[in-house]
Parts: C-alpha cells; structure tokens; sequence
C-alpha cells in the first residue's frame, strides 16, 4: 500500500463494504422493521374510520386492535433480528480490524513502536471498540429513523399534500437549529479528547505515585493540576451544554412537536370542508411524529462523528506502508558474515535533526566492541540501526559486506539477537517463552540453556519446573532472573552477531555477578555490541566507540582512548573517582 | 441496585440535581398540553362542532408550549449536564483520595493496571453513560404519569388496564439484568485477556520479532480474537429474552388498552373521539415506557465499571488513631514483626526484632526479594504489620495520623515519582506552604539549584506526567530536595542504583550525604559499599534477620551471607566483558 492513510470516512465505509451480505441483511430487516412501525399509525386512522361509520362494527374494531398487537411484535422481532445483525457485522469487523492491526505492527519499524504503547493500545482497543459499537447499535436505529420518516411522507403525500407540506413545515427550523448547535462540533471534540486524555494522563501518574504520595500524606485532590484536569471535563461539559443548550432543545422539539403546524392547518382545512375526520385524525397521528424518527438519525451521525478520529487513527497504523522488504539474501540458505560496519552513518528522529552524525567504524566478526559516551549521546540509537528499528538518514549499516536495508528481514532476524535493559516476556510459561525463539524444543535443548544462564537451580524449584506460569510480564521472576532468561532466549537463537542494549546494568546488583555470569555465555564466540554505563566493564572490549553528542569521539583500545579521547578521559575520572563513595562520609 | 447512577460515590449532596430533575418534569408536564388540546380539538371535530376560533386558540396554546417547552428543555439540560459531570468529576476524585487511603498491598502491579484501566478508560465510558441517561430518564419517568393522568380523564378503566400492564413489564428489567450479568461476566473475563494478550502484542514487539519467528504469538492473539467474537456474540443475545418480553407486554397492554376502548365504543360507553384520543395518547404513552426501559438499559454499559469502582471504594483504608500519638524522640523499635503479603506473593517478614536509636543509620542488605524494602515500607506505614508492632519515639506507627506520620518519615523511593506542576510544586510535595526561600534552600543543598535555573522557567518550568524533561539522575535529586524541604526526623531511603546516569552519581553522592546527616536513617541497600559506615548492617534472608553488625564484623563471618553477598559483588565490579 502506498500514499496517504485513509481518512476515518474512507475506513468506516470501506469496514461496511467488506461485510455485504450482513450490511444488506441488516438494513433490509431494519426497513421491514420500519413498515411495521408504521402500521399502528395506519390502523389508528383506520379505527378512527371505522367508529364515524354509521354502524361501527365492534368485531371489525377489535380486529383492527389485534392486527395493531401483530405489527408491533413483528417490528419487534425484525427489529431484534436487524440488531443481531448489526452485532454480529460489527463484532465480526473488529476482529478483521484488530487481527489486521495486529499483523500491521509487524510492518512497523521497531523505532516507530517504541514509547508509544499507550497511544497503540488506544487505537487497538478503544478506538477499534468504538467502531464496534458503532455499527452494532446504531446503524438499524440509522435505517430506520430515515425509512420510517420517508415512507410516512409518501403515505401522507398521496392522502393529502397540503397537510403533508404542514407536517414538513418544521423540519427546516428543526435544520437550522441542528446547524446551530452542531457548529464547531470537531472544535468541541478535539477539545473534549485533549481534557479527556489531559485527565487520564494525571490520573494515571497519580496512581504511579501512590506510593510517594502515601509517604508525603496527599490525596488527589490535593494536586492541584489533577483536580483541575479531572473538574476540567466537567467545566467543558457546562461550556458545551450552555452554548448549544437553546438550539438543540428547539432542534429536538421543532422535530417532535408537528403538532403546533398539523392541528390549526388541519382544521382550518376540516372546517372549510377539504379534509374529512379519518384523514384529520391520520395526520393528527402520523403527521405529528413524522419527523421524530431523524431524531434517531442524527444520534447516528453524532456518535459516527465522534468516531471518526478513532477510526483516522485506525486507518494511520493500518495504511503506513512496510519497512522496504529487502531483496532476497544473497546467498539463499547461508548466512552472510558476522562482521559490522557503520559507514558514514547519520541519523534523526522524524522531522527532528540529527542525533547521529556521520559515524564510521568496524567490528571485525567474533570481536567484542563497546559503545560508550554520556547519555543522550547516541548510544542505543546506533545500536537499533543495527536491528533495523530505524533506517538511517544517510550512509549505511553493513553485516557482513550486506547493506541491512538489502536484506530479507528474516535473514537480518536471524543473524542478529539484541537483549535489552527490559526484556519483555508473555503471560505464559518459562518454557513458552523459550520455545518461540528455537526450532529445537526439546526439554534438553531448553534446560542447557537454562543451565548456562544459570537457573537451572531455579527451575528445579519451581513446582512445575519449565511449564510454571512466569506471570504478566515475567512479574514472578526478579530483575536479574529475567535477564538471565532474556540471555537464555539469546543462546537458544544462537544468532552469530549480539546487540547488548545496557544489559549490565540493572535494579539488583545482588544478582548481577550471575548475569555477568551468563553474558559470559552467551558471548563466546560471537560479534558482540554492547551499549556499557560502566566502562571499567568494557575497558577489555576489542574495539571503543565513544560517541559524545552523537559524533565520534574515538574509536579503539582503553590505553589509546585514555590518551587520544578527552571525552572518554573524561568519563573515566568521573567513574573511578565515586567508586568508594560510602553514605556517611 | 437495578438503577445506579453511582452519584452518591462523590461524597456530597448535590441540590442541583434536584433543580434537574424538576426542570426535567417541569418540561415533561408541558409536553401534555399538546395532548390535551388535541383532546378539545378531536373531541369537537367528532361533534362536528369545529370553527377557526379553535383553530387560532390550538395555534397559540400550542406556540405558547412549545416555547415553553424548548425552555425549559435547554434549562433542564444545563442543569442536568452540568451537575452530573460535576458530580461524577468529583466521584472519580473521592475514589482517587480513597486510594491514597489504602494498604499498598491493594497496588499489586497486575492490580494496579486493572485500576488505572478502571480510573481512566472505564471511567470515561461510565461518566458518558451515566451523565447522558440520567437527564433522558427523568423526563422518560415524568411524561408517562402526566399522559396517564389524560387517559385517565378520558376513560378509567382503559387509563387502569393500560397501567396495569406496565410493572408487569418492569419485571423484565431486573430478569434481563440477571441473565446480562452471567454472560457478561465471562466475557467482561475474556476482555481483560484480550487486552492484555493485545498489550503485550504491542509492547512486547520488540522481542517478539527477534525471537518468534514461527508467529506463534500473533496466532494465539487470533484464536482469541476470534473466540472472543463468539462469546461477544453469546453475550449479546443473553438478555434477550427478557428484552423481547419487556417491549411484548407493553404491546400486548397497548393491545388490550385498544381492544377495550374499541369494544367500549361499539356498547356506546365511549366516544369515537375519545377512542381516538386514548390511542394517541396510549401510543405516546407506551413509547415512552419503552424509551425509559432502553435508557436504563444503556445503564448496562456501565454496571460493570461502577460495580468494579464500587468495590474499589468499598476497600477498608489503613485504620487512623483516634488520638494522635507524639513519638518522643526519632528512635524506631520492632518488635516480633511479622508480615505476610495477601495471596502468599513475596516473602513476607517473620518476627523481626530491632532498634535503631535516634539519629542511627541502619542499613537492610539481602538479596532480591528477602524482604528488605518490606520492612522500610512497614515503618512509612504504606502497609500494616500483620503481627508485632512497629514504634516510632515509643509510639506504634498505627497510634499515629497519617499527617503525624507523614511529618516524621520521609521517604525517597528508588522509583521517583515526579506529578504534574512545577518543579517547586514537585519539591514542596510534603510541605506544601513552603516559601519560596526554603524550596531554594533544599534544592541548593540536593545539589538541583543549578540544573533548576538552567530550565526555561527555572523554579517555575512544568513537568509532565513523565517526569520530562529532566534526566533519571536530576529526578533523583528532586526527591532528595523533597525529603530535605520536608525536613523529617526520620529517613527512610531505598537506596537508588539503577537509572543513574554515571556523570551524575557525584552529585547524587552529595546530596544524599546532606541528606542523611543528623537524621535516624533506614537504608535499604543494593550496593554494600555504599553502607559501609553504617552504624548497623542487618542482612535479611527469607524475611528474616539473619545477621546483625558492622561492615568490619560481617566481613570477619567467612561464610555468612554478608561476606557473601559482598565477595559477588566485588567480583561484579570487576568483571570484564571479553570474548570467552
């Protein structure tokens, strides 16, 4: 897919259109549902016919009652049948939509994910879900508030035009009014989403800090940015209804109230003698509510406008176009070399300038190589140009001669394993969050690497062994633990090149000899770029890239950066000398 | 509670509802006039007795109404609107302060995300709810009872037998909210596994996409999806039933109404034009019912949210004196401590017997999960022990008020926590009448002065809800200038080691060295060369004390955990990344 995402309108029409039969089903049901509220009103003028004949026929009136009791169940169940319909459509679309949202992720470039979980999961859930129930409660109500109004025109028109011209006669007072009201309406939206996302946003760093806020005695309503966050929706709820109070009370009874045209015109007609009573009573009942039903249909349109945001967020994370495929390895079937280089590489987040700035340097394959420098300095940026999150702005990252962005991706993943300062593991077992990431699942394959990171004692405690739960997030397990299983995921893929994202560096040094333990491991014998805090940890790596504001500073061996980098010299003084640092001093 | 509206959760009454409410009748009462005119219109055109003076009077009493009624409509809506987006604003702030109240044990980390899902997303969808059918339902209660009071004008006995059939409707509601919430709560189950299985799609894509490359995850998501499609669906249609029963006896009471009216016309009892009358009327009335019965049924969309927010709020807070206690010095005592996390989590504390005299320093060391942090928890009181007790100056934590407490504990966290306001709002978090000078004062002594003025605003410069724009390092002195600007004679500090960024550790040293100073200090420690000057190392193993005693007697202990503990992390420090 190329070009611009779609807009909300676009994707909403284009979900409905991918579900014809149910789309056409619905609304067919939704129409007959509409006919048969139409009846009572029709029987209504008959019975009114009926009791000024002469002799009214009691059995006919009953009759005439039952067959009222008839349409009304039938509207009923064709009206229950169009929901169902429009339930099933609409469950049935958010789950084309969210498995396509899913598999869109996918296309994403890693970069483009990261930090934006909230914002994701907003789209992935909320505003597919408002969609969903779009289409599942409203569009019957949409169908047949507008085919109910237009066929009781036609019905009026043919008894008597002049009265169905009166029964009309608000609705254009009914229009104005609407535009009134509904004016600056995605003004009023956009207000609302950015009071309501300011709210949640305070709300939920509120609960981040409940702990802090217990030791320092303050409720919510004591932070003062918190209680005008939330208080705000409320203040612009009274702004909106104060505003628009007047033309949506007088659109919604310009709508309901016929009456106020029907019954004067009708009787000025009736006693000039060109309408006779069973016609007068007809548009007494029908004429009067002819217009009530839009009412239905503008709710429709309303709740379609307020989605349409939703559904623009959709189309954006369905519609942007892959990561550019690659062409075929190179070599089909065999792996490239292990060896990095960086060639002229610079680098800027969207629109922003560079971070990264004509970097160029090589690590030699099976060699260990550090990037070091403060923070901020384009450290883990590197790195992920590396894995591909990003492509850079200009020059290029080249595995074993291969320039990265001329690969398959499924020859990148495989020659590329990164751990993080953050592993991430699924809701499931230990041995489900290893075997995703070997071809070999045995249990042997699985407790070797267990056994090489080190928790094999671990395992042996647990009272499942490899199928005990780990919980949401891998919560059961502690810091080091985690990362030890994030390494022994690593060994299980055995990619020949490893990126370590600031994997020394963690919440419990208690057990940080044991991750040590198991990078140890997991090094052996391949190219390896580790992002290091401490470079008293690197100071034995084959190659030193320090990078300081996104340049290079230097590259090479401790003793040479020591003497040739004023940057690294500088890090350096700074680490050693708070090494011994004791509270109390 | 068949309708709950859940406005009672704000904690106060609001008068204005009540001024909604009778606006909202008010406006109901005048929609019947048009009824009632209609009535002197049909009942003289039946007797052929109709002229344009009565066409001129219907034209201005309907005007009249009509103006009316768009009045009192838009006051009604002002009204109702704005008080109950007041109302609920409020109600989300009382359970927000209820949680300040609570043990921390209720903030589990899978809780926490259920509440802070429940707090935002949820709550937004039940205040939409609840604000909108609030205002529609009063005026769909009012308008049936004034249009029976029409019918019953027109004939008694039709007005009684379309009556009578209306409770019986009713009955249907609590039915189809019974079968409703057995089928909502499995799928309310299998949501919260979607969006959580979706989450972890989302967050976890960075590692899934290096390592599954069967798509094994992504197919399971699927499956879910595609289960839980079914069970939406099955959900759907549970009530069903009882709705369908609900709308069929309101027609069959329409039905009967109309049958009886026409067989009261056919006998000569009633009037043609007040059969007339009493379907148009019938047929308002019923469709009213029927609206008020699907405006409480939109309820549903939000009954689950309120039940969950209501045993949200229902969770007992930590008890308070009823007399407030005055510790006689900063000196902490346990006392057989004993402490067990709710659902046998963690390792919980047993019999932890202690004493720190004032202006000690006691250091807890012991590896991850021993229980150690716990225990400095426990004296902050953000959770009550389970037996022993814990004293302050002589008194238990338990015989303190919260402020009393929060005035002679200050807490800095290894996770600091940054809220929205300005940097001094931040730093005055514990004191929040602090004067200008003394934040200054705090934030020069936490070494933050300089990278403060260094901000566009200085003191004055905003944070967001993340804490940006300031770095993990310079946060960490916020909190320091928190502590020191609150002052308290007792510090607890969960010693912070990761997120710091190296170049600031000099800093952070600093200002936790002044700190420190002159203050009874319980220091959970992750690096133990940073404690060895502590007056008293207590190493906890399991959720309990298994060593006590300087730097220089543990060392001296060859195989204790202590020496340990600390050759590992010797060797730590010096370890090399190299190639094997």
């Amino acid at each position: 897919m190329n070009g611009a995402p779609r807009t909300g309108r676009r994707l909403f029409a284009d979900l409905l259109r991918a579900e014809p039969r149910l789309l056409l089903s619905a609304a067919a049901l939704a129409t007959l549902a509409a006919v048969a509220e139409l009846a009572p009103y029709v029987l209504v003028h008959r019975m009114a016919g009926a009791v000024m004949a002469p002799d009214p026929d009691p059995g006919h009136l009953v009759w005439l009652a039952v067959l009222m009791l008839v349409a009304a169940i039938l509207r009923l169940l064709l009206f229950g049948g169009a929901n169902i319909l429009s339930h099933r459509m609409a469950f049935r679309i958010q789950k084309n939509l969210q498995v396509a949202l899913v598999r869109a992720l996918e296309r994403q470039p890693l970069g483009a994910l990261e930090g934006r979980a909230g914002d994701l999961k907003k789209t992935l859930v909320d505003d597919v879900g408002g969609l969903e129930h779009l289409i599942a409660h409203t569009l019957p109500d949409a169908v047949a508030g507008l085919v109910l109004p237009l066929l009781a025109a036609v019905l009026l028109l043919v008894v008597d035009w002049r009265m169905a011209l009166a029964s009309l006669a608000l609705l254009p007072v009914a229009l104005v009014a609407q535009k009134r009201a509904f004016s600056g309406l995605e003004v009023i939206h956009a207000q609302w989403h950015a009071a309501d996302t300011a709210a949640n946003a305070s709300l939920l760093a509120y609960i981040r800090g409940i702990a802090t806020l217990k030791a320092h005695h303050r409720v919510a309503r004591s932070l003062g940015t918190l209680r005008q966050a939330v208080h705000a929706l409320a203040g612009l709820a009274d702004s909106i209804t104060r505003r628009t109070a007047i033309p949506y009370a007088l659109f919604f009874v310009m709508l309901s109230t016929n009456l106020l045209v029907v019954l004067p015109v009708g009787l000025v007609l009736h006693v000039a003698g060109s309408l006779d009573v069973a016609a007068f009573v007809l548009f007494v009942v029908l004429g009067a509510g002819l217009t009530a039903p839009l009412l239905r249909v503008m709710y429709a349109f309303g709740a379609l406008e307020r989605q349409m945001q939703g559904a623009a967020r959709v189309a954006a994370l369905l519609d942007t176009p892959a990561v550019s495929p690659g062409r075929q390895p190179p070599i089909a079937g065999t792996r490239v070399g292990a060896d990095i280089s960086f060639e002229h590489v610079s680098f800027g987040y969207g629109e922003r300038p560079d971070v990264v700035h004509d970097v160029s340097f090589t690590i030699p394959a099976g060699s260990i190589a550090a990037l070091v420098g403060p923070s901020g300095a384009g450290k883990s940026t590197l790195v992920r140009l590396v894995a591909r999150f990003w492509d850079p702005r200009a020059g290029a990252v080249h595995i074993g001669g291969v320039d990265v962005r001329a690969m398959a991706p499924e020859c990148l993943r495989d020659q590329v394993a990164v751990v993080f300062q953050d592993p991430f593991f699924f809701n499931g077992t230990l041995r489900e969050n290893l075997v995703i990431a070997t071809a070999d699942t045995t249990t042997a394959t699985l407790m070797q690497a267990v056994d090489a990171v080190g928790l094999s004692g671990l395992v042996a405690q647990l009272p499942q062994g490899l199928d005990t739960p780990i919980g949401d997030r891998g919560a059961r397990l502690s810091g080091g633990e985690r990362q030890r299983l994030a390494i022994a995921r690593a060994l299980l893929k055995d990619a020949p090149i490893l990126l370590l994202d600031e994997a020394t560096a963690f919440a419990d040094p208690e057990s940080e000899r044991a991750v040590q333990r198991a990078i140890g491991r997991l090094t052996v014998g391949r190219t390896v770029l580790v992002v290091a805090h401490r470079l008293a940890t690197v100071m034995q790596a084959d190659t030193i890239a320090v990078l300081a504001d996104g340049r290079l500073d230097g590259v090479g061996r401790h003793e040479i950066l020591l003497r040739d980098s004023p940057v690294y010299r500088r890090l350096w003084d700074a680490q050693t000398g708070s090494r011994d640092w004791a509270l109390r001093t | 509670m068949i309708v709950d509206f859940g406005f009672d959760l704000a904690g106060r009454r609001e008068p204005r509802l009540w001024r909604g409410l009778a606006l909202g009748v008010a406006a109901a009462l005048v929609e019947t006039i048009p009824y009632v005119e209609l009535a002197r219109v049909l009942i003289a055109v039946f007797a052929g007795r109709a002229d344009v003076a009565l066409a001129v009077e219907a034209a201005l009493v309907l005007t009249v109404a009509t103006m009316l009624l768009v009045v009192l409509k838009a006051r009604a809506n002002i009204e109702n609107f704005a008080t109950t987006y007041g109302v609920v604003a409020d109600a989300r702030l009382a359970v927000a302060d209820h949680l300040s109240r609570l043990p921390m044990g209720v903030f589990t980390q899978a809780r926490r995300a259920i509440i802070a899902e429940l707090l935002t997303g949820r709550f937004s969808l039940y205040q939409d709810v609840v604000t909108h059918v609030w205002g529609l339902s009063v005026v769909n209660a009012a308008l049936p009872v004034f249009l029976w009071g029409v019918l019953l004008v027109l004939d008694v006995r039709v007005a009684l037998m379309a009556a009578a059939f209306v409770p019986i409707a009713f009955i249907a509601i609590p039915w189809s909210l019974r079968l409703l919430s057995r089928a909502s709560a499995t799928v309310a189950d299998q949501r919260d596994d979607l969006v959580a299985a979706l989450v972890d799609q989302i967050e976890g894509s960075r590692d899934l996409r290096q390592y599954d490359r069967g798509n094994h995850r992504r197919l399971l998501v699927e499956a879910q999806l595609q289960r839980f499609e079914q069970a939406q669906m099955r959900a759907e249609l549970a009530p069903a039933p009882a709705l369908l029963a609900f709308a069929f006896v309101l027609q069959l009471g329409f039905a009967v109404a109309a049958i009886a009216a026409a067989v009261g016309v056919s006998g000569g009892d009633i009037a043609p034009a007040v059969l007339v009358l009493l379907l148009v009327v019938a047929l308002r009335f019923y469709r009213s019912i029927m609206d008020l019965g699907l405006n409480l049924a939109e309820l549903r969309f939000a009954r689950e949210t309120l039940a969950r927010i209501r045993r949200l709020a229902a969770e007992t807070p930590l008890p308070e004196p009823v007399v407030d206690g005055t510790p006689t010095d900063a000196a902490i005592a346990f006392k057989t401590v004993s402490f067990a996390y709710e659902g046998g989590d963690g390792a919980g504390l047993h019999e932890i017997d202690g004493y720190i005299p004032a202006g000690a320093m006691v250091a807890l060391v012991g590896p991850s999960g021993s229980g150690k942090s716990t225990l400095a928890h426990l004296v902050a009181r953000l959770w009550d022990v389970g037996s022993g007790s814990i004293t302050i100056g002589g008194v238990d934590v338990r015989a303190l008020s919260a402020e009393t407490l929060a005035r002679t504990v200050a807490m800095v966290l290894q996770d600091v926590v940054l809220f929205e306001g300005t940097v001094a709002d931040n730093i005055r978090l514990g004191r929040p009448d602090a004067p200008d000078d003394a934040v200054e004062q705090a934030a020069r002594a936490a070494r933050a002065h300089d990278f403060i003025m260094a901000l566009p605003q200085g003191y004055a410069t905003p944070l967001d809800a993340e804490g940006g724009p300031l770095s993990g390092g310079e946060r960490q002195r916020i909190a320091i200038a928190r502590a020191l600007l609150k002052d308290a004679p007792i510090l607890v500090l969960d010693e912070a080691t990761a997120n710091i960024d190296t170049e600031n550790e000099a800093e952070i040293q600093a200002a936790l060295s002044t700190l420190t100073a002159d203050r009874t200090v319980l220091v959970v420690a992750h690096r133990l060369w940073t404690i060895t000057r502590a007056d008293a190392i207590w190493v906890i193993d399991q959720g309990r004390i298994v060593q006590r005693g300087s730097h220089q007697d543990l060392l001296a202990v060859p195989d204790g955990l202590y020496r340990r503990l600390w050759d590992a992390q010797m060797q730590a420090r010096t370890w090399r990344i190299t190639s094997g």
